[in-house]
């Protein structure tokens, strides 16, 4: 790991323990050894209030490559979770978290947290990851919402 | 001419070949170790103020006055300087265009058929001629330092006026960080991209860039490309971190002597 890497993850660490937003949580794991991996945190990313996802609180694993940040970490939500734009194996496609698109060295761990939750809700058609939550949402809404609500029982708050 | 009252000698006659030597030496006195001098004292005056934590810094607009005035001061002596060397290049070519005086000659001279040229005239034509384009005195980076010094003395986050028309800076509340936005850290070494204004620390920038000639800006949202030669030395970034560590270091102090 790049001292760069690591002394910013060390600071990403501070500025979120002293500032993040209501109803998410992120911390680094534990390696074996039991000392903190800061390349690799856990989090949950709550739904937003008045939609299909507001009871839920998702878990994802943020893993930092070593050349973070002028390359982005990536975002995996639990294998097989129902949403159009994340992959069957739970990773998250969104353009902030895409180097060649709009990933920046600037964007934080507050930004990338924000911008997942925002996804829930407002999943882009465009930029299909997986085929049963994609098809639902395009051909057959009441099945995509009950799927949704369904989901948000297994992770609730 | 003829009818007017003729010289008993020549008004002027042109450079005689031994005072050649002489003209040459005249010149100004080189007084721009001088001016470096009392630029370092502004300069550590600045450093000085930025170390104090004032509590009312409105009177110190002034200052902003007073190196402008020195500013011109400096332009006006460079001005000077260039004119003198001006005339005397120009005197000479003049001069030398004339045939020397001679016996022969010396009536033509005396009458004015042939007009030497004088110094003091062709000075006072060089003068005339540069006055239409005095320049204005470029905003060194001391200058905008004295200008912002006021606002950031009262608050090291503010956004300066003249930072105010630039809608794409690093902004979070109408308050600019004073954190690299790569390294998240306190600015070390502030440098600035010429081209879009973003800020970052040249530890952080230099790591980012890992020897490519350039890469997208690492502002999101920014449209630029960034480069190490797009980059310079952000001075009032680095005056803001200095007036934040003064500050935060006497409200220490000030905190140590409430608890004792």
């Amino acid at each position: 790991m790049s001292s760069l890497c690591l002394q910013r993850l060390q600071e990403e660490r501070k500025k979120w323990r002293k500032d993040h937003p209501f109803g998410f949580f992120a911390k680094p794991t534990k390696k074996q050894d039991g000392s903190m991996n800061l390349q690799k945190w856990e989090a949950g990313i709550p739904g937003k209030e008045g939609t299909l996802w507001k009871d839920g609180v998702y878990p994802v694993t943020i893993e930092y490559p070593d050349d973070y940040p002028s390359k982005p970490p990536k975002v995996k939500f639990p294998a097989g979770f129902y949403h159009p734009n994340i992959y069957p194996s739970g990773t998250v496609c969104l353009s902030i978290l895409n180097e060649d698109q709009d990933w920046r060295p600037a964007i934080t761990l507050k930004q990338i947290a924000l911008g997942i939750q925002d996804l829930l809700d407002s999943p882009n058609p465009d930029s299909p990851a997986q085929e049963p939550a994609w098809r639902a949402f395009s051909k057959n809404k009441k099945e995509y919402e009950r799927n949704v609500i369904e989901q948000a029982k297994e992770y609730t708050k | 001419m003829s009818n007017s009252k003729v010289n008993a000698i020549p008004e002027s006659v042109p450079l005689h070949r031994s005072t050649v030597q002489e003209l040459h030496s005249w010149r100004t006195r080189d007084i721009s170790a001088i001016f470096n001098e009392t630029r370092s004292q502004f300069s550590n005056t600045l450093n000085q103020l930025a170390e104090t934590d004032l509590k009312d810094a409105s009177s110190l607009s002034s200052l902003a006055q007073v190196y402008k005035d020195f500013q011109n001061l400096e332009s006006q002596q460079k001005v000077l300087q260039g004119n003198i060397t001006d005339a005397k290049t120009r005197y000479r070519t003049q001069s030398d265009e004339l045939p020397p005086v001679t016996w022969e000659n010396w009536d033509a001279y005396r009458e004015g058929r042939l007009q030497a040229p004088k110094l003091s005239n062709v000075f006072a034509d060089v003068e005339r001629e540069k006055k239409g384009n005095a320049r204005a005195m470029p905003n060194d980076s001391l200058s905008r330092l004295f200008k912002a010094l006021p606002h950031i003395l009262a608050d090291p986050q503010c956004i300066l006026p003249d930072e105010r028309t630039d809608d794409d800076l690093q902004i979070e509340g109408g308050r600019i960080e004073l954190t690299c936005p790569i390294t998240c850290m306190p600015f070390k070494k502030p440098m600035i991209s010429r081209k879009c204004g973003h800020v970052f620390d040249f530890d952080g920038i230099e790591q980012h860039l890992a020897g490519q000639p350039t890469k997208d800006c690492p502002q999101s949202g920014c449209g630029q490309k960034v480069a190490m030669k797009d980059l310079i030395r952000d001075e009032v970034m680095e005056l803001r971190c200095k007036v934040a560590a003064t500050k935060s270091t006497s409200a220490k102090a000030e905190e140590a002597l409430h608890t004792v």
